[in-house]
């Protein structure tokens, strides 16, 4: 793997982890969603800068060159997020559905008595 | 109790404007209890719910039709209802037939559903498509719970106390009514069917229909083994 391609992953992820801590701070990200992110970047931090055991497990594999490695390794974090956000959007459906329901009941109550 | 049980009519009702009135007032030509749940509609329907004094549960958002029909089985368990019984807002069930939905309850079962097959009738059958269809969630229902429901999409259904209650803590949002039946037969609840005659839909249009039917079709097969064996 380059310097070149090792450098232009450290300087990504370093952007991206400076992103997310921003959007944190700023209350835009809450923090329990943000630790999948911040996992990705340290996983792909790590890999580019000791690139050692990443040349072992990729020729392992049978992967053409290590960046694809770590693309893939990336990737994987990426469809875990998604499936996190997932579960999510499905905790939240069912919560405004619960809700929903308690407030008709609730208006129900206070139109007819 | 036996004698005379406290029975909820729930007519669950999306942009049911030109059936809402008519459905509700052939319910209560009965003298049953009844409860239209507005589920967020967007033309007349909650206008003239309260224009002619009905009795109606307006969701402030819209649920589909799963979220609809809990909301009115939370009203049901609220009020301490012994049977409700779902008549759908569309006027396809006869409310002649409510009675014997409850007959089969107080026989024992805790969910009836009324079933167009059951024993052949001269009723609305639905069409070629729908009835291929319909078959196939037979059979998949009888394959993964060895029972026989003749009509699993049935909306028509009565539960006595013990079904309100397992459906007050979980229904299936969208698409929920074979679903339902195989939840409650894994959840151990009796479910049984009595022959009813429907009509044709007066107004409005089916929620399935075209390309959705395929999307129907693959998420309730899989709706309905997840259910079969999930405890």
């Amino acid at each position: 793997m380059s310097v070149s391609i090792r450098i232009a992953i450290v300087f990504a992820c370093l952007l991206l982890a400076l992103y997310v801590i921003r959007l944190v701070s700023t209350d835009k990200l809450q923090l329990r969603y943000s630790l999948l992110w911040l996992a990705l970047v340290v996983t792909l931090l790590l890999c580019s800068i000791f690139p050692v055991p990443i040349y072992f497990l990729s020729s392992f594999f049978g992967f053409v060159t290590s960046a694809n490695f770590i693309f893939v390794a990336g990737f994987i974090f990426v469809i875990l997020i998604l499936l996190s956000l997932s579960v999510t959007v499905s905790r939240q459906a069912l919560a405004i559905k619960n809700l929903t329901q308690k407030i008709a009941l609730l208006e129900k109550n206070s139109s007819s008595s | 109790m036996n004698n005379s049980p406290s029975v909820l009519v729930i007519i669950p009702a999306y942009n049911e404007e030109a059936n809402i009135l008519h459905t509700v007032q052939s319910v209560m030509q009965f003298g049953y209890d009844y409860l239209v749940v507005n589920d967020g509609s967007t033309d007349k329907t909650l206008q003239i719910c309260e224009e002619n004094h009905l009795n109606v549960l307006d969701l402030p958002q819209n649920l589909g039709i799963g979220g609809a029909v809990q909301a009115g089985h939370k009203y049901a368990r609220q009020f301490g209802y012994d049977i409700d019984v779902q008549v759908d807002g569309d006027g396809q069930h006869d409310p002649n037939y409510i009675g014997a939905l409850i007959e089969k309850i107080q026989s024992g079962s805790d969910i009836v559903v009324g079933s167009r097959f059951l024993i052949p009738t001269t009723g609305f059958q639905s069409s070629f498509l729908r009835r291929i269809g319909i078959t196939w969630f037979s059979n998949v229902i009888r394959l993964v719970s060895r029972r026989r429901i003749t009509d699993p999409t049935s909306g028509f259904r009565a539960c006595n106390k013990k079904a309100i209650e397992l459906f007050c803590n979980k229904y299936p949002s969208d698409y929920p009514e074979p679903d339902s039946i195989v939840y409650a037969l894994a959840q151990g609840l009796d479910v049984t069917e009595v022959s009813v005659v429907m009509k044709e839909r007066q107004g409005g249009t089916s929620s399935i229909s075209g390309f959705s039917s395929v999307y129907y079709m693959i998420k309730v097969t899989l709706a309905i083994f997840i259910s079969a064996y999930s405890k």
